[in-house]
């Protein structure tokens, strides 16, 4: 069973906004899956509907084999969630907040101490006199106090400062390793680049692509582009994706077999042709 | 790692989360009661003083008054809180509980709480019923703390003119007709979570002075159904006399209507996207 299942979700808001459609990705449990998109392409509709926040029109939204909306409850049960947009009840102090947090989830407070110094937050402070950074340490404590096997989170590390997003990783890998399933929303290429094993890239509410890390971090995937004076009447070979034709030009990513792929070009007439390592930067500009 | 929620857990959620509400508006909660704690005594103490202003009206001027159907004589402190007090009970206790409702469901999402409340391990259903709870409880307690600074203030300034009777019977219809305002401005924010106080505070002004001009055009048979229009005439049959006189016709088209108004919203709120 995976611990996240989307199948051909598709949402609709008033006047006929498309939050999203067709998006379809699955998480198993120990992996860490990165989500990046602009602003607007769809993530938090997602991860809005995940969290039961809104139902979405059509298609299977399920964490743990639990319907997202009409079994919220359940489903959010092993569920640790740090939102984008952080709002605390101003009066209570971080002890206080976390152990509310936890009784929501009826989980006891064991892990409050360990966390809290891990990342350097003072408990004894009200939430309404932290600052942003401060803040998301915050809902990264009651993400992770609750020993979750999912964790949903939306640009966690936004605020953080890079010693505290360095802490951030560390303790994702661990969960990681204890077989917790993790659904990271950013901005930030590299640090999905960094720690993720898959991506997800959504444009325009539509899941685009998902890409292994390990073909960006291993340098298995490159970005040829070449020009030939030759017409080619075919040019295919396997390992070979997104082929774009502009008259002579010929530009392709490829994750084949390089010998065969330098067979194949040297028998052509080329003038002119670029070789790059395709990193995630590149591949999410690839979209737009 | 994970767990289970069993019953015993989700008691003790629900019950943080009962707290939870009394706490953070525990401040606003004691300056309210403070506030209509000091009207109604200051509403008392008046008591002698109306009584002498009374006793020297002329008999011509009082009897043209009681001819058109104004009374205000006052045997007891009873009688004349049974006239008087009610006003501060009734709208100033309803505008209270109403605001302390609309607070209650707007808060959250208002201030963007509600994506760390409704993203827990409880339900909808759960949450709404915590806060529909709190609505309750407040209404309860805060009637009953009117009634015993009342009856304190009674005992100050006139402790004979006490007739248990009727003051337990107010206490009993005022609690009835705060549960009714309470669960329709419940319902009525069910539908509309982001909104401000307006409908919190619009909803018993316009309904007391619905009341007023219901018991200003009592004489008139045509418009006398205007009085079924609000739930405030609860109040207004009671006497020394008749202590338990009420109009249940009031009462059960409004029952209705809240039953109505609460399932409606109820259900609304279980299926929007928050």
């Amino acid at each position: 069973m995976f611990a996240i299942e989307v199948a051909d979700i598709k949402k609709v808001y008033d006047k006929n906004i498309v939050g999203v459609e067709r998006v379809s990705f699955n998480i198993k449990y120990g992996e860490i899956f990165g989500f990046i998109g602009p602003n607007g392409a769809g993530k938090s509709t997602t991860i809005r509907a995940l969290m039961g926040l809104l139902k979405v029109d059509s298609g299977l939204i399920n964490i743990e084999g639990f319907d997202c909306f009409t079994e919220g409850s359940k489903a959010r049960e092993n569920v640790g969630y740090v939102p984008s947009e952080l709002s605390f009840y101003n009066s209570m102090t971080v002890r206080k907040y976390i152990e509310f947090i936890l009784k929501q989830k009826g989980r006891n407070f064991e892990r409050i101490d360990e966390l809290c110094t891990y990342f350097e937050l003072n408990q004894n402070r009200k939430t309404g006199e932290l600052s942003l950074g401060n803040k998301k340490k915050l809902a990264i404590v009651c993400a992770l106090a609750c020993t979750p096997k999912v964790l949903i989170m939306d640009e966690a590390t936004t605020g953080l400062d890079p010693i505290m997003q360095q802490k951030f990783f560390d303790i994702l890998q661990k969960e990681k390793k204890k077989g917790t399933a993790i659904l990271l929303s950013s901005h930030n290429l590299n640090e999905i680049q960094r720690c993720c094993d898959r991506v997800g890239i959504i444009k325009n509410g539509i899941l685009v692509a998902v890409k292994e890390i390990g073909e960006f971090q291993n340098k298995l995937l490159k970005h040829i582009v070449f020009e030939t004076k030759s017409n080619l009447l075919e040019f295919r070979l396997d390992g070979m994706e997104d082929l774009k034709v502009e008259g002579n030009r010929y530009e392709f990513n490829f994750n084949g077999n390089l010998a065969m792929l330098i067979n194949l070009l040297s028998g052509i007439d080329i003038y002119n042709i670029s070789i790059t390592d395709v990193d995630l930067n590149d591949e999410f500009l690839r979209w737009y | 790692m994970g767990c289970k929620m069993d019953k015993t857990m989700k008691k003790r959620a629900i019950n943080s989360l009962y707290c939870l509400e009394f706490n953070l508006q525990k401040k606003s909660i004691i300056w309210w009661f403070a506030v209509l704690a000091v009207l109604l005594i200051i509403e008392i103490a008046f008591y002698p003083l109306m009584n002498m202003m009374i006793g020297v009206i002329p008999d011509d001027v009082y009897n043209d008054f009681t001819d058109a159907g104004i009374s205000f004589s006052f045997d007891s402190v009873t009688e004349y809180f049974l006239l008087q007090g009610v006003e501060v009970l009734a709208l100033g206790g309803a505008l209270f509980l109403c605001c302390f409702v609309a607070s209650l469901l707007t808060r959250d999402f208002k201030g963007g709480q509600s994506e760390l409340l409704y993203t827990n391990a409880l339900n909808r259903n759960d949450i709404i019923m915590t806060k529909y709870a709190n609505a309750l409880t407040m209404t309860v307690l805060f009637n009953v703390v009117m009634l015993v600074v009342e009856l304190l203030m009674m005992c100050i300034v006139d402790i004979k003119g006490i007739v248990f009777v009727p003051l337990i019977t107010l206490f009993l219809y005022c609690l009835i007709l705060h549960l009714i305002l309470v669960s329709l401005v419940f319902g009525i924010y069910l539908l509309k979570v982001k909104s401000g106080f307006g409908i919190a505070i619009a909803i018993p002004l316009l309904l007391y002075f619905v009341t007023i001009i219901a018991l200003s055009i009592s004489h008139n048979d045509a418009l006398k159904f205007i009085e079924f229009l609000t739930p405030f005439t609860l109040l207004y049959e009671i006497t020394i006399e008749s202590p338990f006189k009420v109009n249940w016709y009031s009462f059960a088209i409004y029952v209705v209507v809240v039953l109505a108004v609460l399932g409606f919203g109820y259900k609304k709120f279980k299926k929007r996207d928050l």
